[in-house]
């Protein structure tokens, strides 16, 4: 399941480098304005690499932006060309967008700044414009880190995601073998109780290590997924990760009633730190606020220290901060398991069965 | 019963927060005896195996497994027992041999040969290599009888272990027991079901409300040495509640009685009760066509010391609604064990 997600969310949001057509804007321009400065403007922008322009009416656009479509409309209204031509009042631009697409309008304003300053400054310097017409620089996008790509992200949020998913469900197991009897059994045997929470830990532990291999074993074959950074630290890392799904799953044990109840409790808070950790879509679509809360999430770290690594070209020092937050959070669970299990002890091992 | 007890337990109390589920029980188990403990839903009989098996704390109390308590040697003491929980306490998705190793390894007993000797013991020789989920019912039991002997205890503890069980696996574990019996195995042995005690165990104790009702040998429990003190009457028609209530007034408090539809059944603690209750029912006027004197089952002395039957239903069996009591006061049993 991690593997299919995960080659699926790369597969959404992998944009080939050197094809700028594979993510151009939609646009609608609505022209209420005949004034030839407008009229160059809009030709400017249909003809634009990083946009899909097209001409619409006010309604029509109204409506698309009303039904959501994710169109960014453009509204040049009447007297614009010669308002900006003057400069003595500056004209009003109504930018339309959905709710949702705050981003998208951003990157519009921005084009259409750019289209419309060098415009003006063909009509104001003439002449002299020439070499101001075109950008005076060219731009060359390179990947930061070469070996990686956009799979990357989606293998490691789904990854972590999968581990926790994979941490609970070692817990309901252990809910299970109380409900089943199977804990008395197993606490009747003259073996401490640490000893046998540690075996578990290792046991889960042991799975989540083998889960990270399979996984990005996959990426690696089929997407290239590669570790671009320090294999030290994605070891360190993957380890660590693996210690906090067991630590998740000790903790859902202590603290879980029903295994039907905790399940899905569980997954609801799966699914929250997953999202609010930017385990689903990179951490700068989200809000400024979430941002800086998720920093007090284990899979924000987590996600921050695997990804630096694999397609961050993080080194192990740098990847010691993301090791230490992991490891402060897995250290928490477990202190919080060990005493719910210390207090389930206390009141007696397997009271509802027995009272 | 042999002098030496296996198991002993002195004075134990346990309590669930401000339940007290056991209060001040004292039991001893010999080798080579099997002790049946019963009683009703929440009379105490799982909450004091669990007591033995460590996983509850004494609040007061001591338990000695072959001279040892818990407190001075948990090592010593936890290998000293074997526990058969009420649950297929299994792992379903394991092999029959592979689970018997698993609980062997926790004791360090999970040996290859060790298994094989065990389950070839409780007849799953033939069994080893099938998953566990795919075993009948009886097998599973069997199996969670063989987890429980993988480290050779001295003791070993059944909680309701024929529940779900068809009547020839149920054999079979009997004679599995019977024969950890004659090893010298101490075996203590809870059930709800009645008709199980009185082939299998050697001495029954009986619990209710988490204290011991009476203990004894079922002969010592019933109270008999003849059996004239349990007499059912043949009706010729139904007892009416007057009737019924009528007749009792003629009888002595310490006589039960019960009528269930055409029968009517007399228990007295002695002959010379039962001489005088019969002699009463004849002065009473009750018409009835016959008597036959017997003693009580198992579970007519079972239900009569715990206090579960109550006046009768003639909608039920007659096993079901044995016996009634007389001005609430319980049946005293002959061995005058009792303790509570």
């Amino acid at each position: 399941m991690p593997i299919l997600l995960a080659s699926m969310f790369g597969a959404l949001f992998a944009r080939p480098l050197h094809r700028p057509e594979s993510c151009r804007m939609p646009l609608c321009v609505v022209v209420e304005d005949d004034n030839p400065l407008t009229q160059n403007i809009v030709a400017d922008l249909l003809g634009h690499v990083q946009l899909d322009a097209h001409l619409g009416t006010r309604e029509a656009a109204l409506r698309s932006a009303a039904l959501a479509r994710r169109c960014v409309v453009l509204v040049l209204p009447a007297g614009f060309g010669t308002a900006t031509r003057s400069r003595k009042a500056p004209p009003s631009v109504p930018l339309l967008h959905d709710a949702r697409s705050d981003f998208e309008a951003r990157w519009v304003e921005g084009i259409f700044t750019e289209v419309v300053m060098r415009r003006l400054a063909r009509e104001w310097l003439g002449p002299l414009a020439t070499g101001l017409s075109e950008r005076p620089f060219t731009v060359e996008r390179q990947q930061a880190v070469p070996t990686a790509n956009a799979y990357a992200h989606s293998f490691c949020g789904m990854t972590i995601q999968y581990l926790l998913f994979w941490g609970m469900d070692s817990g309901l197991l252990l809910l299970r073998e109380r409900r089943r009897g199977l804990w008395r059994r197993v606490r009747v045997a003259p073996v401490p109780l640490s000893t046998l929470l540690l075996g578990k830990v290792a046991a889960t532990s042991g799975i989540a290590l083998t889960m990270i291999a399979v996984t990005f074993g996959f990426g690696w074959l089929v997407f290239g997924v590669r570790v671009s950074g320090s294999a030290v630290a994605f070891v360190a890392l993957a380890v660590a990760v693996s210690l906090l799904a067991a630590a998740t799953g000790l903790f859902v044990a202590a603290v879980g009633g029903t295994e039907g109840r905790t399940r899905s409790v569980a997954i609801l808070v799966i699914l929250a730190l997953a999202m609010l950790g930017g385990l689903w879509l990179p951490a700068f679509l989200l809000p400024e606020w979430v941002r800086t809360g998720s920093l007090a999430l284990p899979t924000t770290w987590a996600l921050r220290g695997l990804e630096g690594v694999v397609a961050g070209g993080m080194t192990g020092a740098e990847a010691l901060p993301s090791l230490a937050a992991i490891l402060a959070f897995t250290v928490v669970l477990l202190s919080l398991a060990l005493a719910g299990f210390a207090w389930r002890e206390v009141r007696g091992i397997g009271v509802e069965d027995a009272a | 019963m042999p002098n030496f007890p296996m198991l002993s337990i002195r004075h134990l109390t346990v309590r669930y927060g401000d339940r007290v589920a056991v209060a001040e029980l004292s039991l001893d188990v010999a080798r080579g005896e099997i002790l049946g403990l019963l009683g009703p839903n929440g009379s105490g009989k799982s909450s004091t195996i669990a007591a033995i098996a460590g996983l509850l704390r004494l609040v007061s109390g001591e338990i000695r497994l072959d001279g040892l308590t818990r407190a001075e040697r948990p090592d010593a003491y936890h290998r000293r027992f074997g526990l058969v929980p009420q649950e297929f306490a299994l792992y379903e998705e394991l092999s029959v041999i592979d689970n018997a190793r698993f609980f062997g390894g926790l004791y360090g007993t999970g040996g290859r040969d060790r298994a094989a000797e065990v389950l070839d013991f409780v007849q799953l020789g033939d069994r080893a290599r099938v998953r566990v989920g795919h075993l009948s019912g009886g097998m599973k039991r069997r199996l969670n009888l063989a987890c429980a002997l993988m480290h050779d205890p001295d003791v070993l503890l059944l909680d309701e272990p024929t529940a779900g069980v068809d009547v020839p696996s149920r054999d079979t574990l009997f004679a599995l027991l019977r024969e950890l019996r004659e090893r010298g195995m101490a075996i203590v042995y809870t059930t709800h079901h009645l008709e199980e005690v009185e082939p299998l165990c050697d001495r029954l104790a009986v619990m209710k409300q988490g204290c011991l009702v009476a203990s004894g040998t079922l002969a010592e429990l019933s109270g008999l040495t003849d059996a004239s003190c349990r007499v059912s009457a043949r009706l010729p028609e139904a007892l009416s509640r007057i009737d019924e209530c009528a007749l009792r007034s003629h009888m002595s408090p310490e006589v039960a009685l019960s009528t269930c539809g055409h029968e009517l059944t007399i228990i007295a603690p002695d002959a010379a009760a039962m001489r005088r209750a019969v002699r009463a029912l004849a002065l009473s006027g009750v018409p009835f066509d016959e008597l036959a004197a017997g003693r009580p089952t198992c579970e007519q002395i079972y239900l009569s010391l715990t206090g579960e039957g109550a006046s009768c239903d003639p909608a039920l069996p007659a096993s079901d609604a044995w016996p009634a009591r007389i001005g609430g006061s319980s049946w005293p049993t002959a061995a005058g064990r009792r303790s509570a």
